[in-house]
Order: C-alpha cells, then structure tokens, then sequence
C-alpha cells in the first residue's frame, strides 16, 4: 500500500484567515456570450480566491458557467464571449487592466493550463519531446543542450516511464492518460503558480484518473502552486479540492471547505446532486433523481434558478433572487445562495 | 435480488472472437491480427442485466457489436432464444434475410444520441422509422404508436416535432431508447448510455432502464466503464481485460469479494464520495496492454502487484468458485483475498 494515494494525505488547507497570500481572486465576475440565439450571460457574478497550496473546485453541471469563468480568467473567451464587469486580480494585480501581450506572458508563465483533450492541444506532427522543450525554451536563456536535458527531466516529473523514448514519440502514439501527463510537463514547464486545469481526468479510465489526480497532489505539494480543477464529478472534488464553489445555471450557490460540503451541504441543489450520485446507492435501493433538466441559457428563471427542481421552493424564490451569503460557521469559510437553506438542512 | 433467470438464458455467448487483420501491404509474410475479443463467453438471462465493465480498449464496445453483426464475428457462436420458443437460434449461422427480422428483437443504444440520431429528422420520424419499416403499424397508428411511446419513456407529445439539437442530452437519450423500444426488442445492448449525460440527469434514466426492464421483461448487456452507474443497475458483472473476461459473479459478488487482482484495481480506483475514504491501495501502474502484442502469459501480469513466475508464462484458465462465478487468475481463484 502507498501511503501517497489515500485521501487523508491531501495536504492541509492554507490558512484563508489573512488576504495577503491571495493568489487568484475572482470578484463579481460577469461574462457574457452573444450568438444566433441572442445574448446571455455564462457568468452572473462569480466571486472567489485561491491560496498558494491550494485546490479550489468549479464544480458544476453541463452550461452552468464553469468553463466560461476558467477561459475569462486566461482571457481566452472566445469571440463571441466578453467580459463585462467584475475584477480578475492575480497576486494583486487587476488582469483586466492588461494588454494582450502582458496577459500571453502571464499566461503560461505564472499561469499554466491543463484542457480535457490533450490530443486537441498538441501539435501532431511534433515530437512531445519538442513540445515540452518549446515550453522550457520560454522560459529563458538556455542552452539547446539544456533545454533538451529539461524536458525531459520535466517528462521524468510527470511520471512517464522511460522519458527519453517518449521524448521521440508523436502525439498519435500515447494513450489519452500519457498525453495528459505530457501536457502537464507543458503546463508546469516554467514553474507556473496557479494551474487550471478544466476536467483534465473526464476523457480518462478511473483507474488513469487516480494516478493523474495524485500527479497533481505531489506536484502541488512540491512547488505550493494554487489549482483551480474545473470538473462535473464530485467524486473528483471530494479526492482532490480543498474547497469548492458549486455552480449553477452560470452562478455560484454554494461555497465550503473539503470535507464539511460533503457532510453538511446547504444548498438544496448541492444537497440533491449528492444524493443522486450512483455511488451512494444502497445495494437495492432506488435514488431518487433529481425531477427536470439543467436550464439552458434561454431557459433560465427568474428569482432562483434551481426553483423548478427544489423540493422546498416558495413564492419567494420566484421573486427575489437569492444572493450568495455568508454562513457563521466557526472554522469554515462558507456561503450560500438560498432562501431557506435552514429548511435545506433538515431534507 | 433477483431469482436465478430460467435456462436456457436469453442470449448464450460462446467463445467470441473478433479479430482486426493489420494490413501491411509490402511486407508480405504472416499477416498479423488485433485480437479486440478474443474467446469471450457470457449469458444473459431474461429480466436480467448484465454489465460488461473494463478500461477503454479492453474490447467491450466491439463484444456488443459482434453479438449483433453490426461487426462480423471471426469465431464463437450467439444463440438467442425468442420467446415463447423452446430452442434458441445461433445468430452466426443465419443468412442476412433471415438475420433481418430478429434484428427488432435486438437492439442497441450508443453513448452519444447525438451522433446516432440523423440531425434532420425530428424525434417522431427517429421513433417511427422503425415501426414502418417493419410495418409493425400504418399510417395514423404510427402516430399513436409514436406518442405512446414518449410518454413511456417520460416525454410529452410535443417533443415529436423537436429534432436533435433541440432536446437536450437526456431527452435525447430517451429518444434513442424510444426508437429501440419501438420495435419491441427482448435484448438490448446498452453501450455506455449515461456517460455523456449530466450527474443529475443520469439517475433519471438508469431508473428509465430498470423500469422498462421490470415491464417489458428486457434483457440487457450495459457496458459502461463507471462502477457506481454498474453497481446500481447491474445484477451480474463480466470485467473484461484485454480482449478476454477476467472475472464474472453476481453484482454483490463482484463489489464485496472481487477475487481478481485486475478486479480489485478496478474497484480500489473507483471514486468514492465519502470524505476520509482512503482509495486502499496504489492506482494501478502503467497503462493496458497493446491487444496486437499482449503479454504472454496472464495478459495482465505485467500490472499485477501479485504476479509471480508462472504468471509471465502460463495462460491461467478459469475457475469456478460459484455456478455463475468465474475467475481467471493462478492465484486468486481459491481464496478471497490475494
């Protein structure tokens, strides 16, 4: 048994009591997308901060703004997407205040980046040797020699057996688990201190997934870089993230610390969502799904947008919309975007 | 639990093979194959679901294909038992023509409706292709039939003017399930049918799945690679491993005393909700094998934490623990642990 792999070595959480190490912070965050059917907003303010050593969690369902919040934070929306109010400070610094050729040599630099389809970011016709090596290249003045002897020094890091003859070999010849390593070696090449990685395990086995998943804990707990882990699966979150921010239909409801959002959630979305995972099935037993659909941009509610699915939705919920407000808990850093969360409690 | 399903079993697997030839043109010699099944057996009992569980490419996509010649089979036999009739019929050994009408009776639904649904037909012309083809009903009977048959599986009517695109992941996996329900299948290869649908989705249609199951008598091989989704719905379980079956047992046997080390792998990396949970053991190294040079041996000894020297060289052959249980392992077919 490897004493690297349970969860009980997740590293501890920083401590969120002082602002000075903040990392990332994410205030009132509002991207908007524009296309044939109209405008909408992917995110309706997002607020939210990373520490160094720290594992934050977008978790959410199909369209509920995850991804749109992560590319905002690169400034790599799409056309058709803009950000129209809110603050993106990294280490302090407004990103929104920077020039494209500011923000590209932020990125990768400070922030490194981690996608679900690493076949769909490397270059085919390239050696991964290559592609790591132009990362380090980046990175500074070294020799080609170097550069050479760094990636694959940075593939040996990653876990890759037999880095030199991996070094060789075309995107095409890895399997999906090897190439995301690769992109990892990529991501981490200069010595980024935030990593976002947008459900960088969804296309891999479960068994490939732990051992990337563990990748990123000794990574993280090697260099203290901040993680934000966009993912849909909470079983992921409740492996890896120190803390998570539910998102629904592009807003955030929920946000706890591991392990009290799985023990004591109080959103009644958060509440549902665990209690129609497959895992927590009694053998026998039926779970009882979640009623509807995940509403699509033009689908969304006035007043809250979980009402039509909530179990404890009142006329008020279809008046007011519920802000996201934060809870007294002692030792937790807690909020939540409901009415009657009281009531939640007691589902 | 459900009882034990009257014999002979709906569909019989035996000794399924299903090689790929790699072309190599210029080189002439001994062509070699990518054995993706290679001598699988299985039965799958009325009312009774069968999950087919491994890593990608440990050929269970292609084992559900082959079953149903969507895939020509290079070796083993598939006999299916129509009901009310008392000898079942080998698949392989019909011609086409008369492969054709046993084709209602067994049906199949992809990962992603998406891609098997024509985006230019709406979700009454998918459900009603069928039922004309076969002429199974004519003219406004196909309508009914059409409506009745998205009520059953949780639609309104309305949604049969909906093409693809406008549904969303669920409805539109419901549609698919509506299209093979219209035929009145009695087997259903079920490949992968909830992995691309949202988490609060799913559960509403694995609950789909086992009620028309519970009504409609159905029997079903779910392949799906998420443990949980199988432990909920499966009553018995095939783990597959590079082309072959590694381990079969009961739903409960698999999940409380899994005897294979690859079993066991799989069950340890199987992500698990509860906070202070520890995963028990190391992932599993390194990645599944080549199936067109598997290594000799226990194919799966090179990943296996308790392989010793006879792993590396002699195939194992199964044992049988239980009357439905099988273990494909020197070591691990006596005791409970390994």
């Amino acid at each position: 048994m490897k004493a690297g792999s349970t969860l009980r070595d997740r590293a501890p959480s920083p401590d969120r009591g002082s602002r000075r190490s903040v990392l990332l912070e994410v205030a009132a965050l509002t991207t908007r997308f524009e296309g044939a059917g109209g405008a909408w907003a992917a995110v309706e303010d997002a607020s939210f901060r990373i520490l160094p050593g720290e594992t934050l969690a977008l978790l959410g369902e199909s369209g509920c703004g995850k991804t749109a919040t992560a590319l905002s934070i690169l400034d790599l929306l799409p056309r058709s997407g803009r950000i129209v109010a809110g603050e993106i400070r990294y280490r302090g610094e407004d990103l929104r205040k920077l020039s494209r050729a500011e923000m590209r040599a932020i990125r990768g630099a400070e922030i490194g980046m981690v996608f679900q389809d690493p076949l769909a970011a490397l270059d085919p016709v390239q050696s991964v040797g290559q592609q790591v090596a132009e990362a380090v290249r980046l990175s500074g003045n070294l020799s080609r020699r170097q550069v050479r002897e760094r990636a694959i020094e940075l593939l040996g890091k990653v876990e890759l057996p037999e880095p030199e003859r991996i070094a060789r070999e075309l995107p095409h010849r890895l399997s999906g688990g090897m190439l995301q390593r690769v992109m990892i070696a990529i991501a981490i090449a200069r010595g980024p201190s935030l990593l976002v990685a947008d459900e960088p395990t969804s296309a891999l086995d479960t068994t490939v997934q732990a051992g990337i998943l563990d990748l990123f804990r000794r990574l993280q707990a090697e260099s203290g870089m901040g993680i934000l882990l966009i993912t849909h699966d909470l079983a992921v979150v409740a492996q890896n993230a120190h803390r998570a921010e539910v998102m629904y239909a592009g807003r955030i409801v929920e946000s706890a610390p591991f392990p009290d959002l799985f023990l004591r959630p109080r959103h009644p979305y958060t509440i549902a969502l665990l209690r129609s995972h497959p895992s927590r099935a009694a053998r026998g037993r039926r779970l009882e799904p979640i009623p509807g659909r995940v509403p699509g941009p033009a689908e969304r509610l006035s007043g809250c947008r979980f009402r039509d699915r909530c179990p404890i939705a009142k006329a008020r919920c279809a008046e007011v919309e519920p802000a996201l407000i934060p809870l007294s808990v002692p030792g937790a850093e807690r909020a939540v975007a409901c009415h009657y969360d009281e009531e939640a409690i007691r589902l | 639990m459900r009882e034990e399903p009257a014999r002979p079993a709906r569909i019989e697997v035996r000794d399924l093979k299903k090689h790929f030839p790699i072309q190599r043109p210029l080189q002439g010699g001994r062509g070699r194959a990518v054995k993706a099944v290679d001598g699988v057996s299985f039965e799958v009992g009325e009312r009774e679901t069968l999950a087919l569980v491994g890593e990608s490419g440990c050929g269970k996509t292609t084992t559900g294909r082959t079953i149903l010649r969507l895939s020509e089979p290079s070796g083993g036999s598939v006999r299916y038992l129509r009901p009310g009739e008392g000898e079942p019929i080998d698949l392989f050994a019909l011609p086409e023509r008369e492969m054709r009408p046993l084709r209602k009776e067994l049906q199949i639904v992809f990962q992603d409706p998406l891609a098997s649904l024509d985006p230019r037909a709406t979700a009454g012309d998918a459900i009603g292709e069928g039922i004309a083809i076969h002429r199974l009903a004519h003219g406004r009977g196909i309508e009914e039939r059409v409506v009745e048959l998205l009520g059953r599986v949780g639609l309104s009517p309305e949604k049969r003017e909906r093409f693809p695109h406008e549904l969303s992941g669920g409805e539109r996996q419901r549609v698919a399930i509506a299209r093979a329900l219209a035929l009145g299948p009695r087997f259903l290869v079920l490949d992968e049918p909830v992995s691309a649908l949202d988490v609060s989705v799913q559960v509403q249609v694995l609950n789909l799945l086992e009620d028309l199951q519970a009504e409609l008598g159905l029997s079903y091989l779910f392949i799906a690679h998420d443990l949980a989704v199988v432990r909920y719905l499966a009553d018995r379980v095939a783990v597959m491993y590079c082309g072959r079956i590694v381990e079969t047992g009961t739903a409960e046997e698999i999940f409380e005393d899994a005897r294979h080390p690859y079993t066991q792998a799989l069950l340890a990396a199987m992500p698990k909700l509860e906070p202070g949970s520890s995963r028990g053991s190391a992932p599993l190294p390194g990645e599944p094998p080549s199936p067109v040079d598997p290594p000799g041996g226990c194919p799966f000894h090179p990943r296996c934490p308790v392989a010793e020297a006879r792993c590396r060289e002699v195939v194992p052959s199964e044992a049988r623990p239980g009357p439905r249980r099988g273990v494909v392992c020197h070591l691990a077919a006596g005791s409970g642990t390994s």
